[in-house]
């Protein structure tokens, strides 16, 4: 530096950094809004056109929130013509083996379970993580798919019908009771709309 | 009571930040050549992050969330970080110069340490109360000084053990870290 | 040095990761795969070049006591930016590198070649240090990534060699990321003590 730094230039060039720093992460911000919104959007809506029948209405706005033992569970109505279609719930389990397990549980109109898809989990690569594939597979899948609103479904270690993963038991349970939770959920969700429209 | 207990056994044990989510590794292989400056950086990351986390935390709950401004989450975080260490180290010069002769280059590392950055922004993303991210945070730093303690005495043994050249150093120390991480894995999986 | 040797030295002579042993965290945090590797290198390339960029073309008008503060500022903008991009037009890769983006801010090699390189050399120059420099950080993450990923699941880049049933997990997890960083930074000072 050909001159000494005095104080005021250092606060002038740190504040300058600063404000430079701030208008063009600004830019940015306003620049991405739309499409990060978009983003979690899209993935949700995917989701439904694959694995429910035709909807006409968009189930992300009519969404509806639902409780269950301190969690919120969100439902996502799929109607054609005003008549219930089918919903999808967002399920979660916190009794994962890594942490919190998210499902996305389908159901058709009378509370049978359609379809399923994991959208989040910290479970162990090449065990836990790879209950998706697991439970789509047969035998596992018409154990689930199918099965009444019950919601009382269990790993075979317990009793029940659905062969857990080998070494992934506390997966495969906590992954049981996410959908166990949905169909509760959403089978309250039913009998609220019958007593409400009837 | 029982949530604090549980949260403190997480963070040192089951989710120990070094060995099972890889944040402050670089002061972990750097500092841990003695008993002294590992118990030293321990001490310090430990005061450092407990007071970012509160700072930052205070920071997002009362300016940057409310004007929607989570965005600036990196850099607000991290100039606070910053800061803080500029002014451990000029407190600590007047107060105990000893003790800031003995750390002395590795107080300015604490700011490029990924662990304080790591938990402040851990505790904004699972939106935790103000008392249980602060616990949280001086229960990761413990956990962060119990890996450095492990590994600093582990590295004393190997100065004195006969290892392959290409191995020396950094390698052989990588690999006991990783027996270390294996010894961790059994902790994982606990909940109360 | 001539520009081609500026990112050759990035590549070898100074790689960050194998021979200044800088930026650990991602390091270990990010390869479990191939692909989360290579794209974790890439972006920390991205912020490395811009921020070399940056602050070469300012490194006059800093006053050199603030110039820390000033270089975080710097890097910690591009980190933003690049959060933000990656949020809105590549939310898969987000979600995989998690809270590893964020970190970039931290990461030693950024703050490192700012102050060793891009603060003492013209703005074409540290463009290409920063290139070479990230160069290295990513082929060593996409090496590292991609060994890992073929000894613990059996696949490459996704695409399988071998049944994952013969393939040992640890390798995938915590502490294989840390024994197969030590075996090849082993392996290298042995090459390197050869040459």
């Amino acid at each position: 530096m050909s001159r000494p730094d005095s104080v005021w230039r250092m606060i002038a060039v740190l504040g300058s950094a600063a404000l430079i720093s701030g208008v063009l992460l600004g830019y940015f911000h306003d620049l991405t809004a739309t499409p990060i919104a978009q983003a979690s959007a899209r993935r949700l809506s995917e989701s439904l056109r694959e694995m429910m029948p035709s909807f006409s209405n968009d189930p992300l706005t009519d969404a509806v929130g639902a409780c269950v033992d301190g969690d919120s569970l969100r439902i996502y109505p799929c109607m054609d013509d005003g008549s219930l279609v089918g919903a999808a719930v967002e399920s979660i389990s916190h009794n994962g083996f890594g942490g919190d397990i998210r499902v996305l549980v389908c159901f058709t109109p009378d509370g049978a379970v359609a379809g399923f898809r994991v959208i989040e989990h910290s479970e162990t690569p090449g065990l836990g993580a790879k209950m998706e594939d697991w439970f789509s597979g047969e035998p596992r899948r018409s154990a689930i798919v199918g099965s009444g609103g019950g919601g009382n479904l269990k790993v075979s270690a317990d009793g029940g019908s659905v062969d857990a993963i080998t070494g992934a038991t506390i997966t495969s349970r906590a992954f049981v009771e996410a959908v166990n939770r949905a169909c509760s959920v959403f089978n309250r969700y039913r009998n609220e709309q019958a007593e409400y429209y009837s | 009571m029982l949530t604090y207990i549980s949260i403190v056994v997480t963070a040192i044990f089951v989710n120990n930040i070094v060995f099972a989510q890889f944040l402050g590794i670089c002061p972990f292989i750097g500092v841990s050549r003695n008993m002294s400056s590992a118990v030293g950086m321990g001490l310090a990351v430990t005061f450092v992050m407990a007071l970012s986390t509160s700072v930052t935390w205070i920071l997002q709950t009362c300016i940057l969330h409310p004007f929607g401004l989570d965005y600036m989450q990196t850099i607000a975080f991290i100039l606070v970080i910053a800061a803080l260490v500029q002014m451990l180290e000029i407190v600590l010069r007047k107060i105990h110069p000893v003790l800031y002769a003995s750390l002395g280059v590795y107080l300015p590392l604490i700011t490029t340490n990924c662990a304080v950055l790591g938990v402040a922004l851990i505790t904004v993303q699972h939106s935790m109360p103000f008392l249980q991210s602060l616990v949280h945070a001086v229960a990761t730093a413990l956990g962060f000084m119990m890996a450095l303690v492990l590994f600093a005495g582990i590295r004393r043994q190997l100065d004195l053990v006969d290892v392959p050249g290409p191995m020396r150093g950094v390698p052989i120390a990588l690999i006991c870290a990783g027996l270390l991480a294996m010894a961790f894995m059994g902790f994982a999986g606990m909940k109360f | 040095m001539s520009k081609l040797n500026i990112i050759l030295n990035g590549l070898i002579n100074e790689n960050p990761t194998f021979v200044l042993l800088l930026g650990m965290c991602p390091t270990l945090g990010t390869t479990a795969s191939a692909m989360t590797g290579m794209s974790m290198g890439l972006a920390t390339m991205c912020v490395l070049i811009c921020s070399n960029c940056a602050v070469s073309s300012i490194k006059s008008i800093v006053p050199a006591k603030v110039r820390i503060p000033v270089y975080i500022v710097v890097i910690a903008t591009f980190v933003t930016i690049l959060q933000l991009v990656l949020k809105a037009y590549m939310p898969a890769l987000d979600a995989a590198l998690g809270i590893f983006i964020p970190l970039i801010v931290v990461n030693c090699i950024l703050l490192g070649r700012a102050e060793a390189f891009a603060s003492r050399n013209n703005v074409v120059d540290s463009i290409l240090d920063g290139l070479g420099i990230g160069l290295g950080f990513s082929m060593a993450l996409t090496m590292l990534g991609g060994l890992r990923e073929l000894l613990g699941a059996g696949t490459v880049f996704g695409m399988m060699v071998y049944p994952d049933s013969f393939a040992p997990l640890v390798f995938v997890l915590a502490p294989g990321a840390f024994i197969v960083l030590g075996m090849m930074i082993a392996l290298l000072n042995r090459i390197r003590k050869r040459c």
